[in-house]
This record gives C-alpha cells, structure tokens and sequence, in this order.
C-alpha cells in the first residue's frame, strides 16, 4: 500500500473554485458541480482506481458488488465529503448534525482533561469529527504529512479563516514526536490516521480479512509508549449535512501488537460497510 | 545533579531498553549508531529523561547529540539551566 508521497492529489484552482461555490451558492451547488469534476478524475486516475479494485477484491461482502459502479461512486462521496470539509468551516456550520456512538467516552476524556490518542483511517471524514469534538470543547491535534498539511493549512487560511484544529506536520527532523508528546503533556487529544504509511517508515503488521497487511507502527507505537489511552474514532456522511460518528471506549496497552490487530479488526468491519467512503487510494493489501 | 550520577543512571537504561552491552556505551562512540536508534525511540528517550531527571528535551536539543558525551552534556544542561 505504500508508495505513498505524503501529498493529496488535487489541485489548489479546482478547491477554490469548490470553496467560492460553497461560501456564495451553497453546499448543494457545490455538489452539483461534482458530476461535471467526478467523471473526469474517474477517467484519469487509473492508479487510484486500480488501487480501490484491488483492495475491494479482497472484502468478502464485495464479492458479488458491481466493482466499478462502486468506485465511481466512491470518487463521488469523495468528492462530497470535501465539500463538507470546507462547507462545516462556513456559515453552513449549524447545517450539520450528526448521530453518535461512543461520543460520551471523547466527552469524559475532555472533561477529565485525559489526553489520548484518536486512532483514525482514511474512511469517512476526520475533519467532521474534529469539529464536532471541538464543540465539546477539546483541543484536537490532527497528525498528517508536511506536504498534505502545508497545503491544506493555506487553503483554509487564504479562503476561510484559521483552521478548526492544530495541524502536527510530520517532519524529517522528528519535531511531530515532541510536539505530540508535548500536547500529550498539555492534555490534548491527538488524532493520527493510521492506515497508511510512506516509503521507509517503520511498520508494523496485522490481518485483514485474514490477510497480513501492513500499517504504520508509529501511531500505536506511541499510544503505547506513552501509556495514554487510545480509541478508534470514525465519522461517516450518512446523507446531505448528516454524519453518522463513532468512538470506541478508550483503553490501554503497552503492546503496540495487540492495538494494530485491534484496530486491523475495527478496520475490516468498516470497510466491508463503508466501502463507499474507503478514500484510501492505496492498495492497503500490497505487500511492502 | 552531578555528572557521574547521570552518566550512571543513564547507561543503565540504555542498557534496558535498548539491550545493548554495556561495553558499547562509550563516551566518544556515536549515540544513534550504538543505540540503532529510530525515529520513534526518541520518545523513549524523551520519556526517560523526563521521568528519572525531570526535564523536557526538544528536536532541537538532540541536534547537537552526536556522542554519549553529548547526551549526557544535554542532560546535565538541561537539568542546570
């Protein structure tokens, strides 16, 4: 699944021309411009698409799924969901809403000043759930990529304001780990995708649909070095300003081993169900 | 703190957490090639330091620890300052 350059394709026109439409016609607008957009990214991103049928190949409850129907559906909630991502940062804010499970063990963490570590995938919307736990009052620490987060940070700042949570860039000179601990000693949540890694990180394996896969070792090394607790956090678009958002209860382990086969375990079941919001474009089943 | 004490204390975790022969933890010998360290043993280390000398190390601080005479010249700064 790797080959991953740390960097989210699209390109920095085609998020104004969606961030123009959102602020001055609405969200609605902005997802009818997608079916112009969709189409064409379907057609010229042969990799990502390649990607998501291999991987689809190998869930069990896709094995009679139209393949292809899915994925071009798949770029469509993709697209959606980054509309979302902007629209929630706008005046749209109090359009959306959602239905939680699990949300009070993130509020008792917040309200006990516990700091932990939100174990997330490439599924679904992290944005959403980051501000919808912002509301809650806690401060969220989102870890991703120096070159996806450079690029994003500016986005918002140029187009919509300060951003809704803090960006952790990861960095060559391991500055991210310091700052990590350093807001985990400030009792902050941290949230870190951990189903993708780039070249030359370290990994660690575990099974998916009873196949070895490998995933990123840092984001459970660190949850258990730290011996901080960590839940798995996912929020998905259920329909038009409507998330569906799900938190395990936190737990502890100082075995990174047993967290990854945990989460290996959570991450099946979510992308047997939510196949259509799988935006991991990279064949998570490849061997490294 | 003085610097035998750190010296002392340090090696012995080295020596834990890192199982290395105690024989290889030299002064001059290089930290990151003796210890073969990567990147998320840092938080290790930053969490050892923390607990047994009560002091916080940042990314910058370790740019200058190429040594072990370095490192624990890190600590003993750190804790003086």
């Amino acid at each position: 699944m790797s080959k991953w350059s740390g960097r989210t394709k699209g390109f920095v026109l085609g998020y104004q021309i969606f961030i123009l439409f959102i602020q001055k016609l609405g969200v609605p607008a902005a997802y009818l411009l997608l079916y112009f957009v969709v189409p064409l990214y379907y057609i010229f991103l042969q990799r990502s698409r390649k990607s998501l049928y291999l991987t689809f190949k190998e869930v069990p409850e896709l094995k009679n799924s139209n393949l292809q129907r899915l994925i071009f559906k798949n770029f469509f909630n993709l697209g959606k969901t980054l509309v979302d991502n902007f629209a929630i940062l706008t005046k749209n804010k109090s359009k959306y809403s959602y239905v939680g499970k699990g949300e009070e063990y993130l509020i008792d963490l917040i309200n006990k000043s516990q700091p932990a570590i939100l174990i997330s995938a490439h599924i679904g919307s992290w944005n959403i759930a980051g501000e919808l736990l912002k509301e809650k009052g806690g401060m969220i620490n989102v870890v991703m990529y120096d070159g996806e987060a450079k690029r994003i940070k500016r986005l918002v700042k140029k187009n919509i304001g300060e951003s809704n949570y803090n960006i952790i860039e990861i960095k060559d000179d391991l500055s991210h780990l310091f700052k990590i601990k350093n807001a985990i000693d400030n009792k902050e949540l941290i949230c870190i995708h951990a189903d993708r890694y780039i070249e030359g990180a370290n990994t660690i394996t575990a099974r998916i649909f009873d196949k070895k896969v490998q995933l990123p070792l840092g984001p459970f090394a660190i949850a258990s070095k730290l011996n901080i607790p960590y839940s798995f956090v996912f929020c998905f678009r259920e329909s038009i300003y409507r998330y569906q958002f799900s938190a395990t209860k936190p737990e502890l382990s100082n075995d990174p081993q047993i967290i990854a086969n945990k989460f290996a375990e959570i991450l099946s079941e979510k992308l047997s169900n939510h196949p259509e919001q799988w935006f991991n474009y990279f064949n998570i089943f490849e061997k490294k | 703190m003085i610097l035998n004490e750190i010296i002392k204390t340090t090696n012995e975790v080295l020596v834990e957490e890192f199982e290395v022969e105690e024989s290889t933890i030299k002064g001059k010998a290089n930290f990151r090639e003796t210890l073969d360290l990567d990147s998320l043993d840092y938080v290790d280390l930053v969490v050892f330091v923390e607990e047994n000398f009560g002091v916080k190390l940042t990314a910058e601080d370790f740019q200058t620890v190429v040594t072990f005479d370095d490192f624990y010249a890190l600590i003993s700064n750190k804790i003086n300052e």
